[in-house]
């Protein structure tokens, strides 16, 4: 089904275009939310990648829908990295910054967590943060990647990642979460 | 198993994360089917990019450039297997010996304008006693059983034929080329080598017979004497100039 859709679209078939932006539209949006923060720049970045996405599937082979969605989520991803880099947030990182304060290791979180308060939590963690933290945590890059992609260093890769952990942990603390270790003590 | 606290902790919100309508979140001022009206002017002003298919035009060059590489090739080939061939020529006529003239038969074919006639390069055959060159005709080439091929005989004289192969055959135009059957066996006769060693003392006998038969003078030109000739010294004034080559030992120093 959605093969057919890929070729047809491959053969510049406007309908079938639209089909598939139909079906992913909402679910890429998300993406690009998660590293941008503001309804309007995702938009951009949204139809910044749906216009790389049509423009680069002739050269795409298809090998199942979940390969298909990896590929377009790299794509949004790749155009959030960027309008941050064309919005200069990225170079706000810095690899120690002595105002922070100490990271220390915590506990996970009990089962029972709202998926769009974790979105809203993740959304509000500072750029640098957040960029670090979705590249690794939720789409999986490694810090090396994440270092080329962000032209940082591994360290400050890591660094950002440990604080964007703490951060979110308190977040998550005061917002009524308990930890697994209290709860069960 | 990982049990690293914070990779527990991305696991989760991934999983979390996972569960989240296809939808844009609360509050979210995104409309899709605005975006695509956006989009759509851009998709149709850069139209989808095909892949680049080889124009014809390239195949026809590229099947020019493969013909004329197999024509050289072949060309190349034609050149490399032809047969090495060996012209006659007409070189101005030598004096003619005084001594008794080889006979010559003629056929009536001999009467007919002379042509220049390409050979295939042969090993010279010679026969022992009638000191004849044998040749095959290119019309030979490939047809061993055409009977009308021709040889030209040329008289040869012992004193003046170089051993080893004739490169190039020389026709005097003075002598009418006989035009003979060729025989089978003359082409089978390897060369032999024309130079023979012998003592002096068969060469003076040699001499002094040729000397008694022709009697008149007649140049002994097919000798040649290696050696100091102190013995026929006196016999030497008499009969024809000969070319003597004195022996010398190189002292040793």
């Amino acid at each position: 089904m959605l093969q057919q859709l890929i070729e047809q679209c491959q053969l510049g078939n406007g309908f079938a275009q639209r089909r598939l932006y139909d079906q992913y539209a909402n679910r890429l949006f998300r993406i690009g939310l998660r590293y941008v923060r503001h309804d309007a720049d995702a938009e951009e970045v949204l139809m910044n990648a749906f216009l790389k996405i049509f423009r680069s599937l002739h050269g795409f082979v298809y090998r199942d829908d979940k390969a298909l969605e990896a590929w377009m989520k790299r794509v949004v991803t790749n155009e959030a990295l960027q309008f941050l880099r064309a919005k200069q947030v990225l170079p706000l990182l810095t690899e120690v910054d002595p105002d922070d304060p100490p990271v220390t290791q915590t506990d996970l979180p009990d089962a029972h967590l709202d998926a769009e308060q974790i979105y809203d939590l993740i959304r509000q963690l500072p750029p640098g943060y957040r960029t670090v933290f979705n590249l690794y945590a939720i789409d999986g890059y490694s810090h090396r990647e994440i270092a080329e992609q962000l032209c940082i260093s591994e360290n400050t890769s890591k660094s950002q990642l440990s604080k964007a952990r703490a951060l979110l942990q308190s977040w998550l603390t005061t917002n009524g979460y308990e930890h697994e270790s209290r709860r069960t003590s | 198993m990982n049990t690293n606290p914070d990779e527990r902790l991305d696991q989760r919100i991934r999983q979390v994360l996972d569960q989240l309508p296809d939808a844009p979140p609360p509050g979210s001022t995104f409309d899709a089917g605005r975006l695509w009206e956006q989009l759509r002017p851009e998709l149709a002003a850069a139209p989808v990019v095909q892949p680049k298919r080889p124009a014809p035009v390239w195949w026809a060059v590229a099947a020019a450039c493969m013909g004329l590489l197999l024509a050289g090739v072949w060309l190349y080939n034609a050149q490399t297997n032809q047969p090495t061939r060996v012209e006659a020529v007409h070189l101005p006529a030598p004096k003619p010996p005084d001594g008794p003239r080889p006979q010559v038969a003629q056929t009536p074919e001999s009467n007919k304008p002379e042509t220049v006639a390409q050979y295939r390069r042969q090993p010279e055959r010679t026969q022992p006693g009638n000191n004849r060159i044998a040749t095959r005709p290119v019309s030979e080439v490939g047809k061993a059983e055409t009977p009308v091929s021709q040889s030209v005989e040329v008289p040869v004289f012992p004193a003046s034929t170089p051993g080893g192969h004739v490169a190039q055959l020389t026709v005097p135009p003075s002598l009418t080329p006989l035009v003979a059957q060729r025989t089978s066996a003359s082409a089978a006769v390897p060369a032999k080598r024309r130079f023979r060693v012998v003592h002096e003392n068969e060469l003076l006998t040699e001499e002094e017979t040729y000397r008694i038969r022709n009697a008149g003078g007649g140049r002994a030109d097919r000798f040649v004497r290696l050696g100091s000739g102190n013995g026929i010294s006196a016999a030497s004034d008499e009969g024809p100039t000969m070319l003597q080559l004195p022996l010398q030992r190189k002292q040793p120093q």
